[in-house]
């Protein structure tokens, strides 16, 4: 059972005018929870009525839609009861009959007439209007008549009571009143509420989530600032109240901004350049009183491709926990890493779970916007799975355990020398993305053999979802992917998984979240607190406990699409995805230089690089470093460590931290120290013809061991 | 000290204020009858005066033109011939009645005939023949105009459709539909045994064609003036068609629909006179006519007897529909007038 109680999606609303189609509205995309109290504030005319009509199906939408309860909105209905701002009482009618006439047509045959008769009395009772409810509209005041028109919504028991303005026409003391009786109506019925309105105390008095409105034409949602003030509220404690000045701060500063800049904001993004130079002191002031209050941007769009290792941010979404940092995050679903760059590139996503080679690659790669890596999401998690075919052919060849990834890598090699005897076609792998782990973990273990994957075998690029057809039909004899498509090929009885990445290197680091390095200056605060609920989800995967209920949130047809025993097989597999355990989401610099060093290896670079200086740029341990401690998780005060030399679980310990770190050994027991990362390379038997050890040892210098810095591990 | 003084004020001023209240109160009373009745009386008196002075001065063919006095006693004159013809009919059934006892006494098988008294319709028959056909042709027009209206009202595209119609006939004079309308009766309406004279249908007939128009313009005018909002709550109610009629259309058009009927009944009243006198239906209008005609030297104080009439009748109609406005309407302080 989803949250999602009323989604409106991308709507757009154009009138006909004598001069042509105005569009009032474009893009307006919202999601409201069951029983959230919402209101849309903005200037006059910036289409918030319209926004509230269309919900209300007194207008259509041009284009998008809403829907509630997983059904669309059409026509109006009594589960979307409208409180119209001038009451829009039948002036001919006494409270009561107004009352009845809902009643009547709700619930004509499902209540007696007596029934109905106390169902009416107890709503007006609700709004405190039991002693006037034979009185006519045209004999009471102003705040009585809203009164009994916000009954008569009450009344056909809505699924979503809309409010426009309802006490715009009332005077200061009766709208007090209006708004505590609505507090406690909301607070024992759990209705859900859309409110509109002018008053920005009124928004931030009532509301879980104050929606601000652009400016017309083409009006959309500006931003969304959630109130996470505890209910029920005192109007009077908080009137006092800093973090509730803040938010009256935010909004007015909101409306004003938009005053002085009309044009701005009719993009939907949410960078509003006045933001940053918006006083700041009051703001930071706060920081220390509740920290996440004041991010840049509340609505953040994140991208994930279906696999096991996007499981943080699943969890994160569907645990509530972007939510607890005030997040209203949109999870976008890409079928290749090739989306994911560029949708991050051009700022259709605002961040997502990258592979460490996409924002590597943007160091030399000009077409892209420079980017960062700010956590890892995670260690291990990948596999080299073959055809059965060719695992047939393996085994016959092999000379000792198949199970060995050496002896594995050998017996390919046997095949290969094979089939280059008899002419035949070269075998084809797949792996998901040019610059992936995948990549250089699947040539690692070939080149451990002696086998030169860009010679001996022709490697191409599938999307991870597909991996599977691609085998069963043939296409490839084997590929390199994360989970689940392994398993899912053995489960399929397609193919049998022949290495995991953890025999290749123990505890490799894998997915990181990355966004463009202007999206994270812009949004410091909103960069901190998504990786702070990354950070808490990564945390509660890593409980057992939890593996059936994430099994089951990410078996999703949204999400990874994957039967759940699949995903159950692959979550609990010993040696498999590490979410948080052995420092699992710090992003070790090091981490970096390994894969930049693998980049070099296979002749990625054109001229040699500086290693260390991309490595510092593109991976940000100190964002990761903020976030963390206001976790008040451990944090290695290093960024580099050296990795191949353990083969168990060891204990780390720098000036801050000691923690518990998993084996690193690689499968051919070499280390790997960042520090001589030219050397490293080198050391290869099996590379690219291009490297020059030399032209790499002039940008990279070796330094002295004895003048190891105090990031060296122990 | 000071303060003293002004509480010791304070205390008292009620009091004078009090008897001032009460003087001001008298005041507001004397003014309002003033207003009410003395200035529309007065006003009477000075047209009256004006009147009987310059009704002296004009000589006519039938004599001097009367004034009120000489009206005065027209009318008391046309009281009396009502008198005596009821006092003749009363003779005549009297008559009847005994000669078909005899008869039917004499012999019991005797067919006995009983005959309408034949004679002359007095005034007053005359204005109670124009009262029932005037009511008839405007609840005639009522029935049509009001769904009509509704409709038009509600259907902006029915709207299209009816309005050129309407624009088109509501101009037309009484004088042009009387003649199609007397042939088209003569032709249609043919039995042996009417229900209803020829000349009465044709006269309600005019009267509808002529009084249907101001009550569907202003019906329409006043469904298509409702209130959005409301709409938009009968629509959130998905109330049905009928309950969306009657529970809030017609309510708030009411004032509107009134305004309507009530043209229209002084319009049907007006064409009335104009199709009796030209049609020679029976009627106030053809009284008038026939008094014309008549030319005696009393026909001109008749007619202005039944001119006064004809006024006062027009008048009580419309405080009739007031009335009826205030009775169905749910506003009751609206002011009407």
């Amino acid at each position: 059972m989803s949250n999602e109680h009323l989604v409106i999606t991308d709507v757009t609303i154009d009138f006909p005018t004598p001069n042509g189609y105005f569009r009032a509205l474009e893009g307006v995309n919202l999601t409201i929870d069951r029983g959230e109290f919402i209101s849309i504030i903005g200037h006059s005319g910036c289409g918030k009525s319209t926004v509230l009509n269309i919900v209300a199906g007194l207008y259509q939408a041009t284009q998008g839609g809403v829907i509630l309860d997983s059904r669309e909105v059409k026509e109006p209905g009594p589960d979307r009861a409208v409180v119209f701002q001038n009451h829009s009482l039948l002036p001919w009618l006494s409270a009561y009959e107004n009352v009845e006439l809902a009643v009547k047509q709700v619930f004509k045959g499902q209540k007696s007439r007596k029934e109905m008769d106390e169902w009416i009395k107890h709503n007006l009772e609700l709004v405190h209007m039991s002693h006037a409810m034979h009185k006519r509209p045209g004999e009471i005041s102003g705040g009585m008549k809203q009164r009994v028109g916000i009954a008569r919504a009450l009344a056909m028991e809505p699924k979503v009571l809309l409010m426009d303005e309802p006490f715009g026409a009332l005077d200061a003391l009766t709208r007090t009143h209006m708004q505590d009786s609505l507090m406690e109506i909301h607070q024992n019925l759990k209705n859900t509420v859309i409110m509109i309105t002018h008053d920005v105390d009124e928004a931030v008095l009532l509301s879980d989530r104050i929606v601000m409105m652009s400016n017309g034409p083409a009006a959309t949602v500006g931003d969304i600032l959630h109130i996470d003030l505890e209910r029920p509220r005192n109007r009077l404690e908080l009137a006092d109240d800093p973090a509730y000045n803040h938010f009256r701060a935010e909004v007015v500063r909101f409306l004003h901004e938009r005053h002085t800049l009309p044009v701005e904001g009719d993009s939907g993004e949410g960078n509003k350049p006045g933001k940053s130079s918006a006083p700041e002191g009051q703001i930071l002031d706060l920081e220390g009183y509740r920290g996440k209050r004041s991010l840049e941007k509340h609505k953040v769009k994140l991208g994930f491709v279906p696999l096991i290792d996007c499981a943080p941010l699943v969890v994160a979404k569907e645990k509530g926990f972007f939510a607890q940092q005030g997040l209203d995050v949109t999870l976008s679903r890409e079928s290749t890493w090739a989306n994911i760059r560029d949708k991050v590139c051009y700022g259709v996503l605002d961040g997502a779970q990258m592979l460490p080679g996409i924002p590597l690659s943007t160091a030399v790669e000009s077409k892209c916007k420079p980017m960062i890596a700010s956590m890892s999401l995670g260690l291990n998690g990948n596999a080299i799975t073959i055809s059965n075919a060719l695992y047939e052919r393996l085994t016959s060849v092999a000379q000792g355990d198949i199970k060995d990834p050496l002896v594995a890598a050998q017996a390919l090699k046997a095949v290969i020398e094979e089939d280059q005897a008899n002419e035949e076609e070269p075998l084809t792998f797949a792996v998901v993305f040019p610059e992936s782990s995948h990549n250089y973990l699947l040539r690692y273990w070939l080149a451990s053999a002696g086998i030169d994957p860009d010679k001996d075998v022709t490697i191409t690029v599938v999307p991870p979802p597909q991996m599977v057809s691609h085998l069963e039909t043939g296409v490839i004899a084997g590929y390199c992917v994360g989970e689940p498509w392994n398993t899912q090929a053995v489960y399929d009885g397609i193919g049998k998984v022949l290495v995991t990445s953890f025999q290749i290197w123990n505890n490799h680091p894998e997915k990181v979240f990355g966004c463009t390095r202007a999206w994270a200056d812009a949004n410091p605060k909103t960069h901190q607190a998504i990786l702070m609920a990354l950070l808490e989800a990564c945390a509660w995967l890593d409980d057992e406990k939890h593996h059936d209920e994430a099994c089951e949130l990410l078996s999703k047809g949204r999400y990874v699409n994957a039967a759940q025993d699949v995903i159950a097989a692959t979550l609990n597999k010993a040696d498999f995805n590490q979410f948080h355990r052995y420092a699992a989401n710090y992003p070790w610099r090091s981490d970096a230089t390994w894969t930049l060093t693998q980049m070099a290896r296979w002749g990625y670079f054109q001229a040699p690089i500086d290693l260390r200086k991309v490595a510092d740029a593109i991976y940000r341990p100190e964002t990761y470093r903020a976030a963390a401690e206001a976790m008040g998780m451990a944090v290695p005060a290093g960024d580099y460590k050296t990795d191949g030399e353990h083969a168990s679980d060891w204990s780390f310990s720098d000036a801050k931290v000691t923690l518990t770190l998993g084996a690193d050994r690689f499968m051919d027991k070499r280390v790997f120290d960042p520090d001589r990362a030219a050397f490293y390379i080198d050391g290869f038997s099996v590379k690219s013809g291009d490297f020059n050890l030399d032209a790499w040892l002039k940008m990279n210098k070796v330094k002295d061991s004895s003048a190891a810095d105090d990031s060296k591990a122990v | 000290m000071s303060t003293q003084l002004m509480h010791s004020t304070t205390e008292q001023a009620p009091v004078v204020d009090d008897r001032f209240d009460k003087v001001a109160e008298l005041g507001d009373q004397l003014y309002v009858w003033v207003r009410k009745i003395a200035v529309p009386v007065i006003a009477f008196m000075i047209f009256l005066g004006i009147w009987s002075a310059s009704a002296a001065q004009i000589q006519t063919s039938l004599g001097v033109v009367p004034g009120p006095a000489a009206v005065w006693e027209q009318l008391v004159n046309l009281v009396e011939d009502h008198k005596r013809e009821r006092e003749k009919e009363a003779a005549f059934i009297e008559r009847q009645e005994k000669r078909n006892a005899e008869k039917l006494a004499k012999d019991p098988d005797a067919e006995v005939k009983i005959r309408p008294y034949t004679g002359k319709p007095t005034f007053f028959d005359q204005i109670w023949t124009s009262l029932v056909t005037v009511a008839t042709g405007f609840l005639l027009a009522s029935v049509i105009a009001i769904p009509v209206g509704v409709v038009c009202g509600l259907s902006p595209v029915l709207y299209g459709a009816m309005n050129p119609l309407i624009q088109i006939f509501k101009p037309v004079s009484p004088l042009a539909w009387l003649p199609i309308v007397t042939i088209i009766v003569s032709a249609v309406y043919v039995t042996d045994d009417p229900m209803f004279s020829k000349s009465f249908v044709t006269s309600a007939i005019t009267v509808t064609l002529c009084c249907i128009w101001p009550t569907i313009i202003n019906t329409t005018v006043g469904v298509a003036s409702l209130d959005k909002d409301l709409i938009n709550v009968s629509r959130v109610l998905r109330l049905g068609w009928a309950t969306k009629v009657w529970k809030i259309v017609l309510p708030s058009s009411i004032p509107m629909i009134f305004a309507g009927l009530r043209l229209s009944l002084g319009i049907g009243w007006m064409v009335l006179i104009a199709a009796e006198m030209l049609a020679q239906n029976p009627g106030l209008g053809k009284f008038v006519w026939d008094e014309f005609q008549n030319g005696s030297s009393n026909s001109l104080g008749r007619i202005m007897v039944a001119v006064f009439v004809i006024g006062v009748i027009g008048f009580l109609l419309d405080r009739g529909m007031l009335m009826l406005q205030k009775y169905v309407s749910w506003d009751k302080n609206a002011e009407l007038r």
